[in-house]
């Protein structure tokens, strides 16, 4: 048998929340920034997927929350992982495309509605020069993600990393004309992994065994949604400081690796980017 | 050590890696210009032109529509289709070189895994989702309104092949695949995986002609179409879009040395890096991409004077080709006047998602045969782009670092380096 890895490790550094209606998120792509967060170029979000104007608007709340100097996050990578993105855009350019031909399809289709949209937008808008890359796309979007953020961060080139997910809250039905209904919340999780903080959150990846390792954990614990994932993370937040360390979001993953993001980890463990 | 399901295709003495090296020993592809390692290699270094003209459908921009297109999807080696779950064309398309690539390495997944070995899977595919609303609503479906998910291809990908470690689907643009062998490289490293399937793959579409079309990116020699992917020419206008599937396999030397396989070679270096500048056209200023290149050298520990070729990323857009000449001139200094790049996107087409994987194959290619793929159709280089072209003909040369780069939508930026093994 081939020995386990040491397991990955990674504080989170800050991170934000957001959750719109379509009609919000609509008014979001010309909206100025939160308060001391950078912004946007000019029109920047005009042809952008809903996910990719929620998960951009994540990012710029953390930096704020943060509230580093202008140029700290030159060297971070950006790995985003949406869930279910781009789809009203295709559907309307589908029945664009059946009704008037090839002439119809937008050229921001690619751009704009692809897996890798919201990591681009994020690194193009926001002046970040490490990797982008975006990651599944599907029901296992947030697993992945992780997995290739803490795969980014063995980079010695790369800083820091913002892992970013978006979800609808459930997946909506859409119009046969591609159009939302009004009442679907999105939501967006922004974190900011960085090897050298040390502010009490953190991610952390235990290889085991084998697969399988599921059938020990209860169904509340395998839900691998980013609501859950959101709400444990505010929960976290407002637990009071005797309760945090007792906190802990973890996700079993099918091929026997283990997730959890938890509080008040001894800070010697976060020396390094990873450790035994 | 016992290697359960594991043989030896190719059994030869190797010295120079480091053990803890990653090299690759196993190569799937379906492509334009063949479907093993063998004929892909003589078709680039014969020059061959993949690009013809195809039927564009009813969505069709352009009366002659062309590209570099895959007839029929060869039959997965090892692999019973009665067996497996029905698969669309994008399914297919990966499924073939993946087998084919776990084949090449000599590698039965299931067993290996059943011996206790970890393999894993990183799928370099940008518009998976699309394609196949795509191709579920042009024959009736209804899938893109509906909110049922289903899951996404990369683990059904990993149920069929028996794959048991890890399975993510990466996405960098054109880099897709690149970056899917950066992570792949990464976890084997890492010891995540004692194996990693890595590479990516593309279809054609009617949304991914008309949008790239419409974007005026696509060449519209129409007329001529083995002629019009012509990167670095003076006369080049946009590239001509592929299709097809590559995927490599990669674990630690260590590994292969134990179970007497030949590496094709090591993946010796990895540079990534995002110009922040524009969504689409790639940055004027050529730091960022020339960082790539120089991390990657770096990883490598070879300077750049040592490489002996630079397969470019170069598909034949008016301001990508000069970006990238800027990009790697600043990177190699006075070696760029010496150092040979072509670009065999003017064979193969842009394989999109596959494309970074495809073209490490052509750099595994130039060292396994010496020597080095030329870009066909330049009879003009562009002044702009000026660097140790190789028009028209192969180049005979001791290959042993060679470089890659790919670039994509958003600034991605990577650059591979390649070395021969022994």
């Amino acid at each position: 048998m081939t020995p386990l890895p040491l397991p990955f490790f990674c504080p989170i550094a800050g991170h934000a929340t957001v959750v719109e209606l379509p009609a919000a998120i609509a008014s979001l792509r010309d909206a100025p920034p939160p308060a001391g967060a950078p912004s946007l170029p000019a029109r920047f979000l005009r042809h952008a997927d809903e996910h990719t104007v929620l998960g951009v608007r994540a990012v710029q709340k953390a930096i704020a929350i943060l509230g580093r100097a202008p140029g700290a996050f030159d060297r971070w990578a950006v790995v985003a992982a949406p869930c279910g993105a781009g789809r009203p855009a295709s559907a309307r350019t589908l029945v664009q495309l059946l009704e008037g031909g090839g002439v119809t399809v937008s050229p921001h289709v690619v751009p704009q509605c692809s897996l890798h949209a919201l990591a681009s937008a994020v690194s193009v808008g926001l002046g970040m020069h490490g990797p982008n890359i975006g990651i599944g796309g599907g029901p296992d979007a947030l697993a992945e993600g992780i997995l290739a953020a803490f795969s980014i961060l063995e980079e010695p080139a790369v800083a820091g990393c913002w892992l970013v997910f978006t979800a609808w809250d459930e997946e909506p039905v859409l119009s046969p004309r591609g159009e939302l209904p009004p009442d679907t919340p999105c939501r967006a999780v922004a974190l900011g992994l960085d090897p050298v903080d040390c502010s009490g959150l953190r991610m952390s990846l235990w290889p085991t065994a084998a697969s399988g390792k599921a059938a020990g954990f209860s169904p509340a614990e395998r839900d691998s949604s980013l609501a859950a994932f959101s709400r444990r993370l505010a929960g976290m937040e407002s637990a009071s400081e005797p309760d945090r360390a007792g906190v802990r979001w973890s996700l079993p993953l099918s091929w026997g690796g283990l997730l959890t993001l938890e509080q008040g980890v001894a800070a010697a463990l976060h020396a390094g980017r990873r450790s035994a | 050590m016992n290697r359960g399901g594991v043989s030896s295709p190719r059994m030869s003495p190797c010295q120079t890696a480091s053990m803890d090296a990653v090299v690759i020993t196993g190569v799937g592809a379906v492509t334009p210009l063949g479907h093993d390692f063998s004929t892909i290699a003589e078709a680039l270094l014969a020059g061959t032109s993949g690009v013809r003209q195809v039927d564009g459908g009813p969505y069709c921009r352009e009366q002659r529509q062309f590209a570099a297109a895959i007839d029929a999807i060869p039959v997965p080696p090892g692999i019973d289709p009665a067996t497996i779950p029905h698969l669309d064309r994008l399914g297919s398309m990966c499924l073939t070189p993946l087998a084919a690539a776990l084949a090449d390495a000599g590698i039965d997944a299931s067993a290996a895994a059943a011996a206790g070995k970890r393999i894993g899977l990183v799928l370099g595919l940008g518009a998976e989702h699309l394609k196949g609303w795509e191709a579920d609503f042009l024959s009736g479906g209804q899938r893109v309104f509906s909110p049922q998910q289903a899951p996404s291809l990369v683990h059904i990908l990993a149920g069929i092949l028996g794959i048991n470690g890890p399975a993510v689907t990466a996405a960098a643009a054109c880099a897709s695949s690149g970056y899917a062998l950066a992570l792949g490289r990464r976890w084997v490293r890492a010891g995540l995986v004692d194996v990693c399937l890595a590479g990516g793959c593309d279809i054609l579409s009617p949304t991914g002609f008309a949008a790239f079309y419409n974007l005026r990116a696509l060449s519209r020699r129409g007329d001529a179409p083995a002629q019009a992917s012509r990167p670095f020419d003076r006369d080049r206008d946009g590239f001509v879009i592929g299709e097809g599937g590559a995927f490599l396999v990669l674990e630690r030397y260590s590994d292969a040395l134990a179970r007497g396989v030949q590496p094709r070679g090591e993946l010796a270096g990895v540079g990534m890096s995002g110009d922040a500048s524009h969504m689409v056209i790639p940055s004027p200023d050529p730091t960022q991409a020339a960082r790539a290149i120089a991390l990657a050298l770096g990883d490598a520990g070879e300077a750049p004077e040592e490489v002996d070729y630079i397969n470019a990323h170069a598909a034949g857009t008016p301001v990508g080709d000069v970006a990238e000449a800027a990009a790697i001139r600043l990177a190699f200094g006075t070696a760029a006047e010496r150092v040979p790049v072509s670009s065999t996107k003017s064979m193969s087409g842009h394989l999109l998602s596959g494309a970074a994987a495809f073209e490490a194959i052509a750099c595994l290619a130039a060292i396994d045969r010496q020597c080095l793929p030329p870009t066909i159709n330049l009879d003009s280089p562009d002044d702009r782009c000026p660097l140790d072209h190789i028009p028209h003909i192969a180049r005979k040369r001791s290959v042993r670092v060679t470089a890659s780069n790919s670039f994509g939508f958003g600034g991605a930026n990577l650059c591979l380096v390649i070395r021969r093994v022994a």
